[in-house]
C-alpha cells in the first residue's frame, strides 16, 4: 500500500510545483470555467449557467461526512430549496478510478435516486482536474458562483464539523448564508471557511 | 468526614486489590483500542491528578492532531465526572505530516495518548470514585471511519499526596515526552520576507548540537499552506524556517504559534522532539533595495 502512493506523491508533488493547476480559483474572481458530464451523459459548461447562481458540491458517498448530511436529508433539503429559487446545483465527485466514491454512471444514478437528491446534475470530475483547479479539498466541499460567474463563496457547508447528523439543527448554514445574500443581491456574510470533511480522493 | 486519614492506614495490599479494579479494560471499537488510565493509584481531595485517553490504533490508521491540517478531524471528549470534579483541556502529543497529495494532513498513529488533568473538589465522601467519557474520533487511511467509545475507570479516594502507580509510570513518561515542551532557552522570532512567513529559531548560547531537520505544525488550521514544503536551515548561530501562508493576501497574523518538531534533540539529554512556539512578528521595517542577504 505504502509502496503504491509513492508515484503519485511525486506526480501530485510536480503537479503543484508547476503551481497553476492546484486552486486557480479564488474568492471574489471569476469562477474556473469547465465541461464536465453529467452521470445521464450529458455534458454541462459553467458558461451554460450564466445569469444563475451555481452551487458546485464537492461529494462522495462514501464519506462519514458527506453520508451526514444525506443521511439526515439535509442535503438534499438545500438541493430542493434552491433550485426551487432558480439555483443550479451540481454535484462534483472528483474520486479517481479505484478509489473511494468512484462510480460508473448507471451506478451513480442509483445512489442518487437511493439519496433522493435533489441537485441539478451530478458531474463527473474522475481525472480531477475540475477538483484540482477549485482547490477542491473535503467532501463535502461547496462553493457558491454567483449569476455574473464570480466565486462568492469557498468552503464548509456549516460550522460544526463532525459526523455526527444531531450537530444539523444548531448548526450555521454557511452555504445558505452565502446563497440567500446571492438570491438578494447583497454580499456574502462569510465568502470564506475552512471546509471539513474526508479528503477528496484524487 | 473525610476519607484522607482512614485510608493511610491501609495495608498496601488493599491498593493493589483497588489498582487492579481501576485498571478498567481497553474498550475496542474497530481498528481503536479505548482505554482512559489514571497515573496515580489513588486521588486525594482537591489534587489535580493526570489520567490518560489512551487510544490504540491499528495499522495504517490514523487520528487527527488538534489542527488536522488539510482535512480530518481531531478526537473529541466529553467527561462524565461526579461532581465537583473539572477536567482540563486535553493535550495532545505532536503529529506527524501524512502526505496524501494534493493534500497534508497531521496524524496521530499507533500508541496516542491524550493527557488531561482533572481536579477533585476540596472535599470528598465518597470511598471510591468514577471517572467516564465519551470519546469520539475520526480514523482515516485510504478512507475515513468515525467510531468512539465510551471509557471509565473507578479510583480510591487515599492518601495525601496521592500515590503514582509505579507500573504506569514509564508510559506517563514516554507520553509527556511526545507533549510538546516549553521552550527551554531557544527563542522563536516571526518575519515576513518575500511572500513567505520566516520562523527564526534562536538557540541557548551554550547550545552545542545540530537540529538536522524541523518541521512545524501550526494550531492555527488557516495559518500555513499545509502542503507546501518547509525550508529548515541554518542562518548563521540560529535557524531559519520558511513557511507558505495559507493566505498571501491575507493581513499578519500576531503570531507564528504551533509546535516545532525536531530530528535532533534541542537541549543535550532531553526526551522532547517538540517545542512549543509562540512567535510574534517583528515590525517590518521598510525595504530597502537589499532584499535579500545572499552575501557571505
Amino acid at each position: 500500500m505504502k509502496t503504491k502512493v509513492l508515484l503519485p506523491i511525486l506526480i501530485a508533488a510536480l503537479a503543484l510545483g508547476a503551481a497553476h493547476a492546484w486552486a486557480q480559483a479564488a474568492v471574489g474572481a471569476p469562477a474556473p470555467g469547465f465541461t464536465l458530464t453529467d452521470t445521464k451523459g450529458a455534458a454541462h459548461a459553467l458558461a451554460d449557467f450564466a445569469g444563475k447562481p451555481v452551487v458546485l458540491e464537492w461529494t462522495n458517498p462514501d464519506c462519514p461526512f458527506v453520508k451526514k448530511h444525506y443521511g439526515a436529508k439535509n442535503m438534499q433539503a438545500l438541493q430542493a430549496k434552491y433550485v426551487a429559487q432558480g439555483v443550479v446545483w451540481l454535484s462534483v465527485c472528483s474520486s479517481a478510478p479505484g478509489k473511494q466514491g468512484h462510480y460508473p454512471a448507471d451506478e451513480w444514478n442509483r445512489i442518487l435516486a437511493e439519496q433522493g437528491s435533489a441537485a441539478t446534475a451530478l458531474l463527473l470530475d474522475p481525472d480531477g482536474q475540475v477538483g484540482l483547479a477549485y482547490g477542491a479539498k473535503t467532501t463535502p466541499h461547496l462553493f457558491v458562483v454567483d449569476a455574473a460567474g464570480n466565486l462568492v463563496y469557498d468552503g464548509a457547508i456549516d460550522d460544526r464539523p463532525s459526523t455526527d447528523p444531531a450537530d444539523i439543527p444548531g448548526a450555521r448554514s454557511y452555504v445558505s448564508e452565502a446563497l440567500d445574500a446571492v438570491l438578494a443581491g447583497a454580499p456574502v456574510p462569510v465568502a470564506q471557511t475552512k471546509p471539513y470533511g474526508c479528503s477528496v480522493k484524487y | 468526614m473525610r476519607y484522607g486519614a482512614p485510608m493511610r492506614a491501609l495495608p498496601t495490599s488493599w491498593f493493589l486489590v483497588l489498582a487492579t479494579l481501576a485498571a478498567a479494560a481497553p474498550v475496542r471499537n474497530g481498528p481503536v483500542a479505548a482505554e482512559l488510565i489514571a497515573e496515580t493509584l489513588s486521588i486525594a481531595p482537591g489534587q489535580p491528578f493526570t489520567v490518560a485517553v489512551r487510544l490504540t490504533l491499528d495499522p495504517p490508521w490514523h487520528a487527527y492532531w488538534t489542527n488536522p491540517g488539510d482535512s480530518g478531524l481531531a478526537p473529541a471528549i466529553e467527561w462524565k465526572l461526579p461532581d465537583g470534579f473539572t477536567a482540563g483541556e486535553l493535550q495532545f502529543p505532536f503529529p506527524r505530516a501524512i502526505a496524501t497529495p494534493p493534500f497534508m494532513t497531521y496524524g496521530l498513529e499507533g500508541d496516542v495518548w491524550l493527557l488531561a488533568t482533572i481536579t477533585p473538589p476540596a472535599e470528598l465522601h465518597e470511598e471510591r470514585v468514577p471517572l467516564a467519557a465519551t470519546v469520539d474520533w475520526l480514523i482515516c487511511d485510504e478512507y475515513c471511519v468515525p467510531g468512539g467509545a465510551e471509557v471509565e475507570l473507578t479510583l480510591p479516594v487515599g492518601a495525601v499526596p496521592a500515590e503514582p502507580d509505579p507500573a504506569r509510570a514509564a508510559e506517563f513518561a514516554a507520553a509527556r515526552a511526545h507533549l510538546p515542551a516549553e521552550p527551554d532557552g531557544w527563542t522563536f522570532r516571526a518575519r515576513r520576507e518575500s511572500g513567505r512567513y520566516v520562523l527564526a529559531a534562536i538557540p541557548p548560547v551554550d547550545f552545542a548540537g545540530e537540529v538536522p531537520a524541523a518541521e512545524f505544525f501550526p494550531f492555527a488550521e488557516d495559518l500555513i499552506r499545509h502542503n507546501a514544503p518547509q525550508a529548515w536551515r541554518r542562518d548563521g548561530a540560529a535557524y531559519r524556517l520558511e513557511l507558505v501562508p495559507a493566505d498571501p493576501a491575507a493581513p499578519l497574523p500576531a503570531a507564528l504559534a504551533g509546535v516545532l518538531v525536531g530530528a535532533g534533540p534541542w537541549q543535550a539529554g532531553s526526551p522532547h522532539r517538540a517545542l512549543r512556539v509562540d512567535a510574534p512578528f517583528a515590525e517590518v521595517p521598510p525595504r530597502s533595495a537589499n532584499p535579500e542577504r545572499n552575501a557571505p
